[in-house]
């Protein structure tokens, strides 16, 4: 995979831009996925997500090809969605905050025709508390929670990608997982 | 809730991480086998941590790479290509 993205790059520094458009194929669902995770919006998370990919195209020169591109690429991700929840925070009041998710956010991309089982509703009530759940981490915790969880990187590659030292990430995920318990312990 | 000492419960994060150095393993299993609050404690981290895992992978919306291609400035700047 790796191998294949850094053939893709040579393609795109020679100016084939469709070249570009299969790196965007191979990562748009991860990336989508941390945007997501991260903000709890689907609008807003396909902004960021497009931003990721343009800022990647722009600053591909600034990319080392001695490093995994994806470790780059989440980089640029996870780096504006904190400044996202920053300017958002600095925007609305502190108890505006944690507004939650856009609520049944799955459920409302399927087409009412199509009634889903009563399980099914179930399943995307909870999925949709979860991601309450997620959102009312503090950042820094949430942030290395998602890579872990979301993408399954190791501690090594998240210390990579937030820029912190491998023994920080441990302790962000440390007490993410510890608040989750706490608040998902009677469930 | 918490009424064992403090390292216990590391070593269940530690494991959790799947980077436990074996003398914590030893400890940390020898202590749930007579530790029941200590048992479900643990049993409540790793529910989380499944709870957190069944979160659905969510997809990038249809359209989505077009419209980046859409988006993307003329050329990217040139700049040395590294190796």
């Amino acid at each position: 995979m790796e191998e294949l993205v850094k053939r893709k790059i040579k393609e795109i520094h020679r100016g084939n831009k469709n070249a570009f458009g299969d790196i965007v194929e191979f990562y748009k669902d991860k990336v989508f996925q941390i945007c997501f995770r991260m903000v709890g919006n689907r609008s807003e998370a396909e902004d960021i997500a497009q931003e990721t990919f343009i800022r990647a195209y722009i600053n591909i020169g600034n990319y080392n090809m001695d490093k995994k591109f994806s470790t780059w690429l989440y980089r640029i991700a996870t780096n504006l969605c904190i400044d996202r929840l920053r300017k958002k925070k600095a925007d609305y009041s502190l108890d505006a905050e944690v507004t939650g998710t856009e609520g049944l956010t799955m459920y409302s991309q399927i087409p009412s025709a199509d009634p889903l089982p009563e399980d099914a509703v179930a399943y995307m009530e909870f999925q949709d508390f979860l991601q309450r759940e997620l959102l009312a981490l503090p950042e820094k915790y949430r942030t290395a929670i998602i890579l872990k969880y979301m993408e399954e990187l190791s501690l090594n590659e998240i210390s990579e990608i937030l820029d912190l030292p491998v023994g920080t990430v441990k302790t962000h995920i440390h007490r993410g997982r510890e608040a989750l318990r706490k608040r998902l312990r009677h469930l | 809730m918490r009424q064992c000492p403090d390292y216990l419960y590391e070593y269940m994060q530690e494991s959790l991480d799947g980077d436990i150095p074996a003398e914590h393993d030893r400890v940390l299993k020898e202590h749930l086998r007579t530790c029941k609050d200590c048992r479900d404690y643990f049993y409540e981290l790793k529910r989380t941590e499944m709870f957190i895992k069944s979160l659905a992978n969510v997809h990038a919306p249809d359209g989505f790479t077009d419209e980046v291609l859409n988006r993307l400035p003329k050329a990217a700047k040139k700049a040395r290509l590294r190796h």
